[in-house]
């Protein structure tokens, strides 16, 4: 009876030290955090090396070939990388976006997307409106939307949530996005560059084998006050290749 | 039969023209990035060839640069006018670099090529989408110099450190991977391409290789480097912005980690050395918690169950003395 007694004390322990392992084994890499813990670990920086102030020459960089090339023409094209003439590719499954919403009922489109490079090369996606949308004369407009809070707004460069009713035209992307579009209902508003705004990146990353797929959601609640007339605006979505 | 062949021809291209509506927007243009060395004041072209793979569209051309200055901003010019690019279409457009009014320094240029298809926009609220691609063109104004100011910095993500003497030694638990980062920081008035290697030696590895392959980091400014092999599936949520190599798998023991990187081909090199210990740190004082648990528990039944002895025997001498 004793021993069972025993037995059994340590085979509760052992559950529990198994449960409570397991749980604090289980670290997120990323905030070093556990659901019970967080480790305060560091990031330790080694053998900082000293700003070199120093002046090399052509050959030294880019070779002798290169130095050559430069001497004898006064210019010459260089390229690190093995297939420097490969094309950067950009599609788009849709030239519009037409939406045909009823006053204050939520409507959205979607435009899938494609870029394609060579492995290891980066890339950078990014958006810009060129006038706010608008009728033929520029007397009515849509606005922007500000997502579900006045509080804590969707910016240009900030995505939040909107599940609400909130008025207005913003946009989401999936796929690949910037870390602020945590989920589909989050939302950015696009800068608007007769208003100033400046063209704003919403993906980047680097290839690899495969191309980059990327769908950009307009969404676009009208406000129950708008004039029924016909609106329109141009978006730019522009891929760029990084060097 | 004379009026048959036009309807005939237009409905063919009526059918053509859906085909071609259902494709969307695809542009293509080569090369996508061009870096060019320049002595001062001279000329030259660069050609691009842009190709359309979807709808027709109207192709626009600028080029825009990180330059305030008016007469170093006209130094990439193209006499191109918007066109029209059929699907299936190629056109090359050429662009004057000249650099007279430059001085020895690095510039950046941006082409953009922005395709835009016809759309409708009488009816409802209609979102045109141009598309746009982009083209960097790095130009280094110089006349035969480089100019290098440069720094780099390694980092171990995860490790706990103990100075030693002059040098810190690293510790990190087995369970953990081994994130590396080196980030390269340019603080000269040209760019840098730093290439090299890096070699992680451990005992239960044996000798580990990551290649870093050239990549350009402009004037003021900083990069985290990534090589060849770094596996993206074990980059923190998947973001291997941050990260240049990852060496996943149970850790034991001493691992020194070799950093040799260069600018460029022939480059004078930097080396930095990490010598990391990793120890089951979590398994041991898992066991560790366990073993004295088990103990703890023995000792307070052995205890307990002394006592019940103890009472039990006297038991009997108490009801025999009732």
């Amino acid at each position: 009876m004793f021993q069972f007694l025993i037995l059994k004390k340590i085979a509760i322990l052992c559950i529990i030290a198994v449960v409570f392992f397991h749980s604090s084994l289980y670290v997120y890499a990323a905030k070093l955090e556990s659901p019970n813990y967080t480790l305060q670990l560091q990031d330790v920086s080694f053998e900082k090396d000293t700003l070199m102030e120093t002046t090399t020459d052509i050959e030294t960089v880019l070779g002798k070939a290169s130095r050559t090339e430069f001497e004898t023409n006064g210019f010459v094209f260089f390229s690190p990388y093995s297939s420097a003439s490969s094309p950067f590719s950009f599609s788009s499954a849709k030239t519009a976006s037409v939406f045909l919403p009823q006053s204050g009922q939520s409507s959205s489109q979607e435009i899938p997307m494609t870029l394609s490079w060579e492995p290891g090369r980066t890339y950078k996606l990014s958006v810009l409106q060129e006038d706010l949308v608008s009728n033929f004369d520029g007397s009515y407009s849509i606005p922007s939307t500000i997502c579900d809070s006045a509080e804590k707004p969707c910016t240009v460069l900030k995505a939040q949530k909107w599940s609400e009713n909130t008025v207005g035209l913003g946009y989401s992307i999936y796929g690949e996005a910037e870390e602020d579009f945590v989920d589909r209902s989050f939302f950015r508003i696009f800068p608007v560059a007769s208003r100033g705004g400046k063209r704003v990146t919403v993906a980047h990353g680097s290839f690899a084998e495969d191309p980059k797929k990327m769908t950009i959601r307009e969404k676009l609640i009208v406000p129950k006050t708008q004039p029924e007339t016909n609106y329109s605006a141009t978006i730019h979505i522009m891929g760029e290749a990084q060097l | 039969m004379k009026k048959i062949i036009p309807l005939i021809a237009m409905a063919i291209l009526l059918t053509f023209t859906r085909a071609v509506r259902a494709s969307g927007a695809h542009i293509e243009i080569s090369p996508a990035t061009t870096h060019i060395l320049l002595q001062t004041g001279k000329t030259t072209s660069l050609i691009y060839t842009i190709a359309n793979r979807a709808d027709p569209a109207i192709i626009s051309i600028t080029a825009t640069s990180n330059q305030t200055d008016v007469i170093a901003k006209n130094a990439v010019t193209s006499d191109t006018q918007p066109f029209f690019l059929g699907n299936g279409e190629e056109k090359k457009v050429k662009f004057i670099i000249n650099s007279e009014t430059l001085e020895q320094k690095d510039y950046l240029w941006e082409i953009i090529f922005s395709a835009q298809a016809a759309t409708s926009k009488d009816q409802g609220i209609t979102l045109t989408h141009a598309l746009d691609i982009a083209s960097p063109i790095l130009i280094t104004v110089t006349d035969g110099a480089i100019n290098n100011e440069w720094e780099s910095e390694t980092s171990i993500k995860q490790v706990v450190s103990f100075p030693f003497g002059e040098r810190k030694i690293l510790f990190t638990d087995s369970l953990n991977k081994l994130i590396g980062r080196i980030i390269v920081k340019n603080e000269g008035k040209n760019f840098i391409l730093p290439q090299g290697i890096v070699e992680i030696v451990g005992k239960n590895i044996g000798k580990r290789t990551f290649q870093i392959n050239p990549s350009y980091i402009l004037s003021y400014s900083q990069k985290t480097i990534q090589a060849e092999q770094l596996e993206t599936q074990y980059c923190p949520r998947d973001d291997c912005a941050e990260v240049t190599f990852v060496l996943p798998g149970f850790l034991l023991g001493k691992y020194s980690i070799k950093t040799t990187l260069r600018h460029g081909t022939f480059g004078s090199e930097k080396v930095d050395n990490i010598i990391l210990y990793a120890f089951p740190f979590k398994i041991i004082a898992g066991f560790l918690i366990v073993s004295a648990s088990i103990i703890v528990v023995t000792g307070t039944h052995l205890k307990t169950s002394k006592k019940m002895q103890v009472a039990s025997s006297g038991e009997p001498h108490k009801s025999g003395i009732a």
